[in-house]
């Protein structure tokens, strides 16, 4: 509840607010079209400037993405046919390499009875 | 839409507006349009210069159509006033230290004038006469424009505008305890002032 002397105040800026004159207010409805137009302007238009950043960055995130994988040196899953990959590259005999897996798996499987045999 | 039309709009940076945002214009432009000449009044009690006073309403609608149309229509009217408000304060600070260099720079001229030439001119009636022939509403409107910066605008933003506290703190930038200080300090000044002619 505003007392006497306030309600007093606010009428008498309220009459000084309609009582502006037709320069200040034409300049105030310009002032607000333009205003409004600017925001209209800002949501429906991005600058040319940020189209090309856009852009940009998007072809950096595609760039960054394939990436890795064309620089990938070390798989983390062996994957089906990399050894003969590699044997094809080395240019070792396929045979030598199949011995070698027989005598690794053998040490394997020994080693694995030895231990057994060992504690029993 | 055609897959030309589109690329057109692409290349050319424009876009159909949206029946929202149509609205949501609409919405923005009443909003100015109501609170511009509290504004403008307000910028003017503050600067007491018309075309300063016109200016800072300027610079407000186009920072705060830039930076805030976005923001819920409930925020509008305190985020608008905390721009407007903001300039006002910074165009205080300016004028501030324009003044002391004036001041400063003008020392020297002044000690060489005769003091006949410092004395109040007296075509010019003293203060009190020239409130005398002010209507009651100039009076009031004089009375609200001698006050100090901040307990102006907490006056016509919590009076005047009808802002809540909380939303004059956010206009002022200051806490809800000193917008209650500077506004109980604003109506203690006004009734001081006006008491004469509001016993």
């Amino acid at each position: 509840m505003k007392n006497p002397l306030q309600q007093e105040l606010i009428e008498a800026l309220d009459r000084r607010a309609q009582d502006l004159d037709g320069a200040t207010l034409s300049r105030l409805r310009r002032v607000r079209a333009e205003a409004v137009q600017q925001a209209s302007t800002r949501r429906s238009r991005l600058p040319g400037g940020w189209r090309l950043a856009g852009a940009g960055l998007a072809l950096g995130l595609l760039v960054a993405a394939l990436l890795p994988g064309l620089h990938q040196t070390t798989p983390t899953q062996p994957v089906p046919g990399d050894e003969l990959l590699e044997v094809a590259i080395l240019d070792v005999d396929l045979e030598v390499v199949e011995d070698l897996e027989f005598y690794e798996w053998l040490s394997e499987q020994g080693l694995g009875e030895t231990g057994d045999e060992g504690s029993a | 839409m055609s897959s030309f039309t589109a690329i057109n709009h692409w290349m050319t940076g424009s876009v159909p507006e949206a029946p929202a945002e149509q609205s949501r214009h609409r919405a923005l432009d009443a909003f100015l349009g109501d609170v511009e000449r509290r504004a403008y009044v307000m910028a003017e009690m503050a600067t007491r210069d018309p075309d300063e006073a016109l200016d800072l309403v300027q610079d407000a609608m186009f920072a705060f159509a830039r930076r805030y149309a976005d923001k819920p229509q409930v925020e509008w009217a305190p985020l608008f006033h905390r721009v407007l408000q903001n300039r006002i304060r910074d165009w205080a600070r300016r004028q501030k230290v324009r003044n002391r260099w004036r001041t400063w720079l003008h020392r020297g001229e002044d000690a060489g004038e005769e003091p006949l030439e410092q004395a109040p001119d007296p075509a010019v009636p003293p203060i009190e006469q020239q409130l005398d022939h002010l209507e009651a509403t100039e009076r009031l409107q004089q009375a609200v424009s001698e006050l100090p910066l901040r307990q102006q605008q907490a006056f016509l933003l919590r009076v005047w505008e009808g802002l809540n506290v909380a939303q004059t703190a956010q206009a002022m930038g200051c806490s809800q305890g000193s917008v209650k200080t500077h506004l109980s300090r604003a109506l203690g000044n006004l009734r001081s002032r006006l008491e004469e002619y509001h016993p």
